[in-house]
């Protein structure tokens, strides 16, 4: 028997108890060095090695003995500032990794026995219906998950029982059983849109981020999107296996060519997740490198702006202010800078890609901030409503409309809707993108936001430079291939930046009149 | 109301294919009466110092005739003669001085401008293309009503001027034009005065040139032809609400001092046919014409700088434009097309034009990229999706 530098007392005991088969491999699921392998590694190959020893999972008399429920929480300190908060440790369980393993390796002749702690059962639901599969029989009453044993608390007698169970040869789990597995997978990673904190809102940004390069250098370390998305890839999400092997984050795989790229020239990001979504847009853009890009003065990587880590809010909160000190500049052309504070290397030639839900949904703390920032905004659209400014996309019902709109928005303006317009106004997700517009006609906007609401988008109809052909994926219930959504995604995406290209054309053709 | 005076010249040799500028001077004054006391002011104040160059309406008076004018002692002669270039542009710098010091004082605003360009190719009197040969030079025509153009709606502040609520009126002196053929012999002289009449109603005659040799003569810009021009000119800009009244657009004849005299010494019946012709040019010009047309030859030669004192203040109020080199023609046309509506075409040939960075930062496209960066302010949504390559009317969803 081995096992692991054993830290918990139970995985201690019981490698002191069964010492002596030499197939029995006794892991720590608490330790994060053996956490590690097991997602990195032990779902990768047939023979990985993990804490230190070489594992053949096609070998009939390995038995590895998982003891621990829930992740170590030192395995998710590491991670870009806008996971915080994001509930990885309820998908990442042991009973998670060992549905992962069936799935990955159906036809695996190794067993796997998790031996959970007592405090287990608080981590969660999506744990107690794979303990549920992993306990159930079928009618012949064998094991409905095969080779996978799930123990709560069990005696000694009945753990070394299950150790040294022999059930013969470990059937091919049915592909209903994998099915089954897969789904109870996928729908914890996905159900729970509402929450912000939610998984399933930043699977999206993880799984694109992982076809289209490395994302952020980290060294070898692991971060807990590392984690996630082995267990998206043992629930069959991804294109490319390599793409999505995260383990060597080098390079980038640019989605737009590079004509498209020249034109585009730069990017600035605007989303409260701007540093998860960010490292999914500097590569899909091809602004990852450190290299010169030629004719910019600058490198690829300088030509990607977004807001520093942790500091969006404080720069959203600024915005309005800004705008309305570009505005009084009398300047045709916005700048980086009057976006997100700071000094870039990237100046007026941009594509902007706004989120629409800046806020978080709830929070009391929010909501305040929520309503001074767009009581400014409206002051400031207020004062872009000059009679003597053009106003392309808009005819004078249309400025009507907005000032009544805007007048909502506004404690100081005593608002009096006229002909009952205003009564139907539009989301207030859709007011900084329109007045963005309105600001700088030549500024492509692509709308970077996974809604698919027509109430979110209609808004947008008759404003020329706001694109919103690319969405943000939602990974709901795999009811389509993640290939099909990827390359749908991918060719949005292009399409979104062929038409940003054509209005940055148009925006250097005005620009060299100055 | 203001009166907008525009006096205009051309140097250059249409025969010789090379450049010839048109290059002119703008007097904008705050009422025809301030006009006229500038314009005899400036009489008054050249003439004692010798500084007059030429017949105008204050110099020879109404109904005289050639055997009652009397040149004066000191003028300035039409060019130079050798090894006195530097006193001539000397006194040429005197007068424009002295104008712009009596526009000061009386608050008129003076303005230059000129545009180079390539005369049409090569052509002798005697080719085939008759219409070519005998009439106007084509480029020379186009030109000509190009400079209006620029000068009544490019120029901001003639423009601004132009379309004052108080009114404006306008004034156009262009520079008659007379075309000369010589060393042809009596019987090709007399079929060309023939075809002259038949073909175009233009009356030629024949006439001793300066070297001594009979040319058939014949006017082909006179005296009210300058109606027409500005007419062309005007008609360029379909769209354009026309706010001022046209007070004058003539073509008068700058005969010089020098001229005058140099007639003087032909034999007698030639001298009074020559100097009769002369006087009886009617209109006169008035005494600033002379120095457009100073400015438009020195500026041919290139022996003024245009800014030098004064004319550097009066050509950044105008302009010095250059077809020849620097794309003035597609620049003009660009701007037609915004003016006339075809706002995206415009933009987007303007923007051919600034996308060369060595055409970018020339006069000429410095003058007018000034315009073309309010061409944005009026796009409306359409014009945008059409710039975008969208259709017009589509939606972005």
């Amino acid at each position: 028997m081995t096992t692991t530098p054993p830290m918990n007392p139970v995985s201690r005991a019981l490698s002191f108890v069964l010492k002596g088969n030499p197939s029995l491999l006794v892991l720590d699921y608490a330790d994060k060095g053996t956490f590690s392998d097991l997602w990195l590694k032990g779902l990768e190959s047939y023979t990985p090695e993990i804490a230190g020893h070489q594992v053949p999972w096609n070998d009939e008399h390995e038995v590895v003995l998982i003891v621990g429920g829930p992740p170590p929480a030192e395995a998710f300190k590491e991670m870009p500032e806008c996971l915080n908060g994001i509930n990885f440790r309820d998908h990442l369980t042991a009973a998670s990794w060992a549905a992962a393993w069936r799935l990955r390796f159906p036809g695996a002749k190794a067993r796997v026995v998790v031996l959970a702690s007592s405090s287990y059962g608080t981590v969660g639901s999506i744990a107690e219906a794979l303990a549920t599969l992993f306990s159930a029989h079928d009618a012949t009453g064998l094991p409905l998950v095969p080779g996978i044993s799930f123990l709560g608390s069990p005696s000694l007698e009945i753990l070394c029982e299950s150790l040294n169970a022999d059930d013969g040869e470990v059937m091919e789990p049915t592909p209903t059983v994998l099915a089954m597995l897969r789904t109870t997978l996928w729908y914890g990673l996905t159900s729970d849109r509402g929450d912000h904190h939610a998984v399933s809102n930043v699977l999206g940004a993880l799984l694109l981020s992982s076809q289209v390069g490395r994302g952020e250098a980290h060294g070898g370390r692991a971060w807990a999107e590392d984690y996630l998305l082995a267990l998206a890839k043992a629930c069959g999400v991804f294109a490319n296996s390599d793409q999505a092997e995260v383990k060597n984050r080098q390079g980038s795989k640019c989605w737009i060519n590079p004509q498209i790229q020249s034109v585009v020239s730069a990017a600035v990001l605007i989303d409260d997740m701007a540093d998860l979504w960010g490292v999914f847009l500097r590569n899909a853009l091809g602004f990852a490198s450190g290299a010169d890009f030629t004719g910019q003065d600058r490198t690829f990587r300088e030509s990607f702006v977004s807001s520093p880590d942790g500091k969006f809010f404080d720069e959203l909160q600024g915005l309005p202010a800004r705008l309305k000190a570009f505005l009084g500049s009398g300047d045709p052309f916005i700048a980086a800078s009057d976006l997100i504070s700071g000094q870039h290397k990237v100046k007026k030639d941009f594509v902007l890609f706004l989120d629409l839900r800046l806020f978080p949904k709830r929070g009391l703390g929010r909501s305040d901030q929520q309503a001074m920032f767009f009581s400014e905004l409206a002051e400031f659209g207020l004062a872009l409503l000059n009679p003597d400014r053009n106003l392309p996309w808009l005819d004078e019902l249309g400025q009507e409309l907005l000032r009544n709109e805007l007048g909502q928005y506004d404690v100081t303006v005593s608002h009096q809707p006229s002909n009952g317009a205003g009564l139907d106004l539009p989301p207030e997700e859709t007011l900084l993108p329109r007045l963005l517009s309105l600001l700088d006609p030549t500024l492509p906007i692509v709308i970077f936001s996974s809604t698919h609401h027509s109430e979110l988008t209609d808004p947008f109809r008759d404003y020329g430079n706001i694109i919103t052909t690319f969405r943000k994926p939602v990974v709901t219930a795999m009811t389509r291939d993640w290939i099909a959504t990827l390359e749908e995604l991918h060719a949005d995406f292009v399409s979104a930046l062929e038409k940003s290209a054509k209005v940055m054309s148009a925006r250097s053709i005005l620009q060299s009149f100055y | 109301m203001k009166l907008l005076e525009v006096f205009l010249d051309e140097s250059g040799d249409i025969n010789r294919g090379g450049p010839m500028n048109i290059t002119g001077i703008a007097v904008l004054s705050p009422s025809a009466k301030v006009a006229q006391a500038f314009h005899a002011s400036l009489y008054t104040v050249l003439k004692p110092e010798g500084l007059t160059s030429g017949l105008c309406d204050q110099s020879v008076a109404n109904g005289s005739t050639w055997e009652t004018v009397r040149a004066p002692q000191g003028y300035i002669p039409k060019r130079p003669k050798s090894g006195e270039w530097l006193q001539f542009e000397g006194k040429i710098s005197q007068v424009a001085q002295r104008a712009d010091v009596l526009a000061e004082r009386l608050g008129v605003w003076i303005s230059a401008f000129s545009l180079e360009f390539r005369a049409s190719n090569r052509r002798g009197w005697s080719t085939n293309n008759a219409t070519e040969d005998l009439l106007l030079d084509r480029t020379y025509g186009e030109c000509l009503q190009d400079v209006l153009e620029v000068l009544l709606y490019e120029t901001p502040g003639i423009r601004a001027s132009l379309s004052d609520t108080e009114g404006c009126a306008l004034g156009i002196d262009l520079p008659s034009r007379m075309l000369g053929a010589s060393g042809a012999d009596a019987s090709s002289q007399r079929a060309t005065i023939q075809q002259m009449w038949r073909n175009w109603g233009i009356d030629a005659w024949t006439e001793m040139a300066d070297d001594g040799q009979i040319q058939v003569m014949a006017n082909t810009l006179g005296a009210s032809d300058g109606v027409d021009v500005l007419t062309a000119a005007l008609n360029r800009r379909k769209n354009a609400d026309i706010a001022f009244i046209v007070q004058r657009a003539r073509c008068c004849r700058l005969v010089t001092w020098s001229q005058w005299l140099e007639a003087g010494n032909l034999p007698e019946q030639s001298r009074i046919s020559k100097q009769s012709t002369m006087i009886n040019s009617t209109p006169r010009p008035k005494q600033i014409h002379y120095l457009a047309d100073y400015l438009a030859n020195r500026l041919f030669q290139g022996s003024i700088q245009p800014n030098s004192a004064p004319f550097g203040k009066w050509f950044d109020r105008g302009f010095l434009l250059s077809s020849a080199d620097e794309h003035a023609g597609s620049w003009i046309g660009a701007s037609r097309a915004f003016a006339n509506g075809n706002r995206v075409e415009a933009i987007r040939n303007a923007g051919v034009i600034c996308a060369d960075p060595q055409h970018r930062e020339t006069k000429t496209s410095s003058f007018f990229r000034r315009a073309a960066r309010e061409w944005a302010k009026s796009l409306t949504g359409n014009d945008f999706r059409e710039l975008f390559g969208l259709a017009p009317g589509t939606t972005n969803i």
